[in-house]
């Protein structure tokens, strides 16, 4: 690690349930709308959770892109999703796409893009075709859509990356680890610019997967009884908060170093001060699919001693806050390695409450959020948060927890993301100042 | 003052040899791990053969359930965790107990492309019948994520340190190790279990079959089919596996007494950018080069300073753009030209698994000085033997050679490339 090296955010980029670009997605997290919506083909294919959060796209949307970059015969979503946050995020930073003609990669650029599932629906159309005996109808581009990496070489190729190109997964905090990934890579010197972020697919079958799991005895993953009542569905830290609302998308940022940025007279968003990435192993109450708690309290500890922040010194926290038992767990686990509680705690905020969770993508999506509020000074409501339930109301002051957005002065944002394989990440951001 | 990165620890599952003894065993022979497929010929695939592990029903059954993970019927997964608790009880390191704390300085990164597809296939299927999904088995369904391996392997090792998987394509398992090797060098984990695995299944196999990207022509000679460098290359054979490597600094192997196979001097991961003549399926030669010699410049190693270089080398078109690379970027050629052979010429393309699987075979030949053969080289493609010098390409075993360092290369689709540098671990 260089300790002079610091590392800053100068690109944002989303594609998300509610809205598709940054500006319509502040717009949308300043106003506090829902992208949760009703699906008649979960219905018919006879899944339980009917609700699930689409990106919001204009007609033709994915046509006009797939076109303009000459991404031929495109089936994952979750690539074209990945690949319009990533772009949007490269030009925000101000950044070029290297041209078709040039012999040599930007050696100094990276990009490391995050997902679950993104092959699935390349895989679905294939295993159709086998099955069939029809391999051979498969065609030249199935196998690059079908593998993990596929999103991130899509990306590479369009924009001409030439450091480190790869895909990350580990679940549900895939988007942060991808950030804290190109954190490190820049900070050891070995990139200048890395793209991070991730994506997901919206195809039923990734949905599937989640409405027949099951997350500990007798709970079943997605939300239950909101299928006529979809806005109300995520309802992360309330008393009615029985299960997650799928959603799928991408979100993307670009990082890059201090001395990049100021060298191009860059924007900057924010700064990234450090992180820490942890597994509880499925010790000690932790399984597949439910996190050890002693894990989720240290890797907030872990986090703020590499960043060498106090814990006085967060202002708002970005949960994970799925919207089921584990909004209890988070909470707990913040106030007891902060040693903050009441109106002591800080600003709390579940992005999920309006995006369902976008599982791979949900952590990239909750940076972006991150880095606008950073920003722009404001603090993004929960929605359907009217009820705590009660051992989180016991541990914070209800003002803290936001049911509209408020201007604030927010200067350390910290985010949490947990996932399956009991996997644990924090980050933390800081507020850019020019002076 | 940074610490010295070592390799303490191997294990593998391959299509010649389940477990680091008959692995070492069927390299030094020479021996094919490609079968012909019948499963594949009524599926009216154009390449009928393949790797396949030849993991038992039994052993399988007997593995999972001596680590509680009876649910596991992804056979990627499956030879990741066979082959990850093999590489830690090789190293000599305790398996955490169930009630013990998660270890925090051990992690890992495990890769793989495709792993989740039997539970994916599971899940469609179950969606195809058009039952209620609550009808599934809850337990298969979590296998379908990419990151299923490492959380698998966290569970059974303990690992409390980062789990992640990562994927690169076939660049995968050799882009885990210098990750890996990242991690410990800015001290943010002392050891870390890395490697990659494939799942074997049709579906994996048929994009590339479709995409004419497999060898043609073999179905009846399939130990013939697998033929890097030599002038009747005709595609990739498709294969199975896994490979994994525990990745520890200097002063916790030391101190903990364990045996070291190897010194990570170093390394790099680059991608073409899909520029010049390098497209999402062909890698740019630039790219390659520069990955060379940046491995090498990361380290201080000389170019003069190579043994042997174990190669990606996977019976296609590209092994010439490859070779192209290491002179360009090595400056050496004909009888000057190190040794370089070719485990895809005994195993087929093990894909995702295939670099991690290579990088464990580098590294048996440095420990214990040989020369695995590089078989079916019978006469170098054209553009090759314009090159090199045949007689780098040994046909049989090279006993008792003395191998200082040794490069392995991986390349992948997106025109990815990395490059690690290995050095025999003296004082």
């Amino acid at each position: 690690m260089r300790k002079n090296t610091r590392v800053v955010i100068t690109g944002l980029g989303v594609c998300s349930p509610i809205g598709t670009g940054i500006a319509n997605f502040r717009a949308a997290l300043i106003k506090g709308v829902s992208g949760v919506r009703y699906h008649e083909l979960l219905k018919q294919q006879n899944y339980r959770c009917h609700i699930g959060a689409l990106p919001l796209l204009q007609d033709g949307a994915v046509e006009r892109f797939t076109r303009d970059y000459g991404l031929v015969k495109m089936k994952g979503t979750g690539i074209v999703y990945g690949c319009m946050a990533g772009l949007e995020a490269w030009f925000d930073a101000g950044l070029e796409l290297l041209p078709s003609r040039d012999r040599q990669a930007d050696w100094d650029s990276g990009c490391i893009f995050g997902t679950c599932t993104n092959g699935i629906d390349a895989i679905d159309y294939g295993i159709g075709l086998v099955d069939a005996g029809n391999v051979k109808k498969m065609g030249g581009r199935t196998a690059q859509q079908a593998m993990n990496s596929g999103v991130s070489a899509y990306l590479g190729g369009i924009i001409g990356i030439g450091n480190q190109l790869t895909t990350n997964s580990s679940s549900c905090i895939t988007g942060l680890e991808a950030a804290l990934e190109g954190f490190n890579r820049i900070k050891q010197g070995k990139a200048k610019v890395v793209l991070v972020g991730s994506s997901e697919s919206s195809h039923h079958n990734v949905w599937g997967g989640y409405d027949g799991m099951m997350l500990y005895e007798n709970f079943y993953a997605l939300a239950k009884g909101y299928n006529q009542d979809p806005e109300k569905g995520s309802c992360p830290m309330s008393v009615a908060a029985n299960g997650l609302v799928p959603g799928s998308g991408g979100g993307a940022l670009v990082l890059e170093s201090l001395q990049s940025a100021l060298k191009r007279g860059a924007r900057i968003y924010g700064e990234v001060l450090g992180g820490s990435l942890i597994s509880g192993a499925q010790r000690n109450g932790g399984t597949m699919t439910i996190n050890n708690r002693k894990s989720m309290e240290d890797v907030i500890g872990f986090a703020l001693e590499r960043s060498a922040v106090r814990p006085q010194d967060i202002d708002l926290i970005s949960g994970h806050l799925p919207s089921y038992i584990m909004d209890v767990y988070e909470v707990e686990a913040w106030a007891k390695a902060l040693g903050r509680s009441g109106r002591d705690f800080p600003y709390i905020n579940a992005l999920k409450s309006m995006t369902g969770h976008c599982f791979a993508a949900s952590s990239s999506l909750e940076l972006v959020a991150s880095a606008l509020q950073l920003q722009g000074q404001f603090i993004h409501p929960s929605l359907n948060s009217e009820q705590l339930h009660p051992q989180i109301a016991a541990l914070v002051s209800r003002k803290k927890i936001p049911l509209r957005s408020v201007k604030k002065e927010v200067n350390i944002v910290a985010k949490t993301a947990f996932g399956f394989g009991d996997v644990a990440s924090c980050i933390i951001f800081k507020k850019w100042r020019t002076d | 003052m940074k610490d010295r990165v070592v390799i303490t620890g191997l294990g593998v599952v391959s299509p010649n040899g389940i477990g680091l003894k008959k692995f070492t065993s069927s390299i030094m022979k020479g021996q094919s791990g490609i079968r012909f497929i019948p499963a594949l010929k009524d599926l009216s695939f154009r390449c009928q053969i393949g790797g396949i592990p030849s993991l038992s029903e039994a052993d399988k059954t007997k593995f999972l359930h001596k680590h509680g993970i009876e649910e596991v019927f992804s056979t990627g997964i499956t030879y990741g965790c066979i082959a990850a608790a093999e590489a830690w009880q090789d190293g000599g390191l305790p398996f955490c107990g169930d009630s013990e704390d998660p270890d925090y300085d051990s992690g890992c990164i495990f890769g793989t492309g495709s792993n989740g597809i039997e539970a994916t296939h599971y899940g469609i299927a179950l969606r195809e019948s058009g039952q209620d999904t609550r009808k599934g088995n809850p337990k298969a369904l979590p296998q379908a994520i990419n990151s299923a391996v490492s959380a698998f392997i966290a569970k059974i090792l303990g690992l409390g340190n980062q789990v992640t998987s990562n994927a690169s394509a076939c660049n995968t398992g050799t882009e885990a190790i210098l990750m890996a090797y990242d991690k410990i060098r800015s001290q943010q984990a002392k050891r870390m279990l890395v490697g990659s695995s494939e799942s074997n299944s049709p579906y994996v196999w048929g994009p590339f079959d479709s995409m004419f990207a497999t060898a043609h022509g073999f179905n009846d000679r399939p130990e013939k089919a697998s033929r890097p460098m030599d002038k009747d290359a005709a595609g990739f054979v498709p294969s199975s596996g896994a490979g994994a490597l525990v990745v520890e600094s200097l002063a916790a192997a030391k101190k903990r007494g364990a045996r070291i196979y190897a010194e990570i001097l170093g390394g790099h991961i680059n991608s073409g950018g899909q520029r010049g003549k390098g497209t999402m399926t062909i890698g740019n030669v630039n790219g390659m080069t520069r990955c060379i010699k940046n491995g090498l410049k990361s380290c201080g190693v000389l170019p003069g300073q190579i043994d042997l270089i174990s190669g990606h080398l996977s019976s296609t078109i590209g092994d010439v753009t490859e070779i192209n690379a290491w002179v360009r970027a090595l400056k050496r050629k004909g009888n000057d030209f190190p040794y370089i052979n070719s485990m895809k010429s005994m195993i087929g393309h093990c894909l995702s698994a295939s670099g991690s699987i290579e990088s464990v075979a580098a590294v048996i030949q440095l420990y214990h000085g040989f020369i695995h053969p590089s078989i079916n080289a019978d006469q170098l493609h054209p553009e090759i033997a314009a090159l090199i010098s045949h007689e780098k390409v040994p046909p049989h075993l090279v006993k008792d050679v003395d191998l200082n360092v040794v490069c392995k290369i991986s390349f992948g689709f997106g025109d990815v490339n990395s490059c690690l540098v290995l050095k025999k671990y003296s004082e």
